[in-house]
């Protein structure tokens, strides 16, 4: 029988999907089962962030960090606050400094139950969605406690954050987190460590580290290809040299190093970690002021800074240029996830359209953080 | 290495093609546009800098018709961080592009054309990448006119009062 012929049809796995994680359109060429070429097509969550933060004072902006990436919003707000702090002169507390640390590993660790519950549901294991999201609803109640938000908690602020903690917080956070260690254990055995995940993902959408390092990719996508490179540990900021905690980074345990089991197995392990820094600042924490008393309403910098933290998905970081009025000039954020995709073009090719969907799962990315 | 010395060394390297050097603060590295691609590619591959990773690309609208692009690199092997600066102005917004020596700049260009109106000469592929294709006007720049009406469909809100404050609302600045 003479070989039948295939032409190429483009797929649009458009704007409105369910596995693209947000407003994402991807056009893929190919011949009904492999995928041959695709381009990435952005911008649909569009807002201009940068175009309103020089119409707003630098207290106004601090609602628009949040929700550019709106699952791991403190971590925006942390990233922010140490930008503007850096050009004027205030002295954050000791104790703010700490409610902002465990603050933000609480975050990271949410975010991360997020990326890992979807990720299943994406490769078809509704289980661990349930799962997962069961246990960052506990942290999401936690954040609703504190400070009267979901989702979007304006909570950090610039010269330390808006409440104090509650008073049974420090309790129930300790409980939480008894609560939770052997909930990942129960991560590991249900998902990680599965046959048929292991069949979807190890060996799939190999990213090796100096093709990562080139695309300018960082965070868990850096770390799974065997970079051992975090910004809590190279440049620390605020006061995260005060802890002892380790990197995780992919070992091509089963598979090859830097394939999407890597990149999904250094986000479990990085939980592990955040709890680690969150057990010793809760230990250490001081009591005291919780902003600083002497910051100004109307502030005032002078000044040209970049200043990058280590956020969920990688490095977030922020320049700001500004000449002394009471608006930023120009502010621009360098997010993680605009890095991160873009390198989904130059591997999605070869696979399988199910594989595209696994490799688009395990480099997590947020349509707020990469429009803006 | 410490910052102000990589600053220094690449000024006493590359001499007049740097044209300033600042220290205050994060400091930076002012370099002419027809110089950027070899100094970029020397500290790319100079084993004492090894600047592999580029942060990002992004620029500015200085008023009076200039345009500046600011770029951020890192070593992830060194750890130290470095931004350079390229003046450019208005009418002749050209740069080259770095787009061959890290593919992040792929992107990030693509961007900072979308949004402020630089043209990276030798790029692959300069289409806007955040806007809408057809859109009109780069929106970054301190001139930018808001559009009135978009694909037919009317943008701005209707006053409804006379004595309303005029639109755009802009915080007045002190």
């Amino acid at each position: 029988m003479q070989d039948l012929k295939t032409e190429e049809m483009l797929l649009n796995m458009g704007p409105q999907h369910p596995s693209t994680h947000g407003v994402f359109r991807l056009l893929i060429q190919t011949d009904g089962e492999v995928v041959h070429h695709t381009t990435s097509y952005v911008g649909y969550l569009h807002r201009c962030f940068e175009k309103i933060a020089e119409n707003m004072t630098y207290l106004q902006v601090h609602p628009y960090t949040d929700r550019m990436d709106y699952l791991a919003s403190m971590l925006m707000n942390f990233g922010y606050a140490l930008t503007v702090e850096k050009l004027i002169e205030v002295e954050v507390p000791e104790r703010a400094s700490y409610i902002r640390i465990i603050v933000a590993e609480l975050q990271r660790i949410a975010s991360h139950f997020l990326a890992i519950g979807t990720y299943g549901l994406d490769l078809g294991a509704i289980t661990a969605f349930l799962y997962c999201f069961r246990d960052r609803e506990k942290i999401l109640r936690f954040f609703e406690r504190l400070s009267g938000q979901r989702l979007n908690y304006n909570y950090i602020r610039i010269g330390g954050v808006s409440y104090d903690l509650y008073p049974q917080m420090i309790g129930e956070i300790r409980d939480f987190l008894t609560y939770l260690k052997p909930k990942i254990q129960e991560m590991n055995n249900l998902l990680s460590y599965n046959g048929i995940f292991i069949q979807r993902t190890a060996n799939i959408g190999v990213i090796p580290a100096e093709m990562a390092i080139n695309y300018g990719c960082t965070g868990p996508v850096l770390r799974g290809s065997g970079v051992k490179r975090d910004l809590r540990k190279d440049k620390p900021y605020s006061i995260y040299d005060r802890f002892q905690f380790d990197i995780p980074v992919g070992t091509g345990e089963v598979g090859t190093v830097g394939d999407c089991w890597d990149r999904y197995i250094v986000r479990v392990r990085e939980m592990e970690e955040s709890i680690k820094i969150v057990e010793q600042a809760l230990e250490q924490i001081p009591p005291g002021e919780y902003l600083d008393p002497k910051i100004k309403r109307v502030i005032r910098p002078k000044g040209e800074v970049y200043q990058a933290i280590e956020s969920a998905r990688g490095e977030l970081g922020y320049y700001l240029i500004a000449n002394g009025k009471n608006l930023p000039y120009r502010l621009k954020a360098r997010s993680p996830s605009f890095c991160n995709v873009s390198i989904l073009d130059a591997i999605a090719g070869g696979n399988l359209v199910a594989d595209v969907v696994a490799i688009l799962g395990s480099i997590d990315i947020v349509m707020g953080e990469v429009d803006r | 290495m410490e910052a102000n010395k990589i600053r220094d060394l690449l000024k006493e390297k590359f001499g007049d093609a740097i044209v300033e050097v600042v220290h205050d603060g994060d400091g930076w590295v002012k370099v002419k546009r027809e110089h950027l691609v070899e100094i970029a590619q020397f500290f790319k591959t100079d084993p004492e800098f090894q600047f592999d990773l580029l942060h990002s690309i992004t620029g500015a609208d200085l008023e009076k018709g200039n345009l500046q692009c600011i770029y951020n690199f890192t070593s992830t092997k060194k750890l130290h961080w470095l931004c350079v600066k390229v003046d450019v102005t208005n009418a002749d917004p050209n740069l080259p592009t770095l787009s061959d020596l890290w593919k992040a700049a792929d992107w990030h260009e693509r961007e900072t054309y979308d949004l402020l109106g630089l043209i990276f000469t030798g790029h692959p592929n300069l289409t806007r990448i955040l806007c809408d294709e057809d859109w009109v006007g780069h929106p970054l720049r301190k001139d930018y006119e808001f559009p009135k009406e978009f694909r037919g469909i009317p943008c701005d809100v209707i006053q409804e009062e006379e004595d309303d404050i005029p639109l755009p609302r802009t915080i007045k600045k002190v």
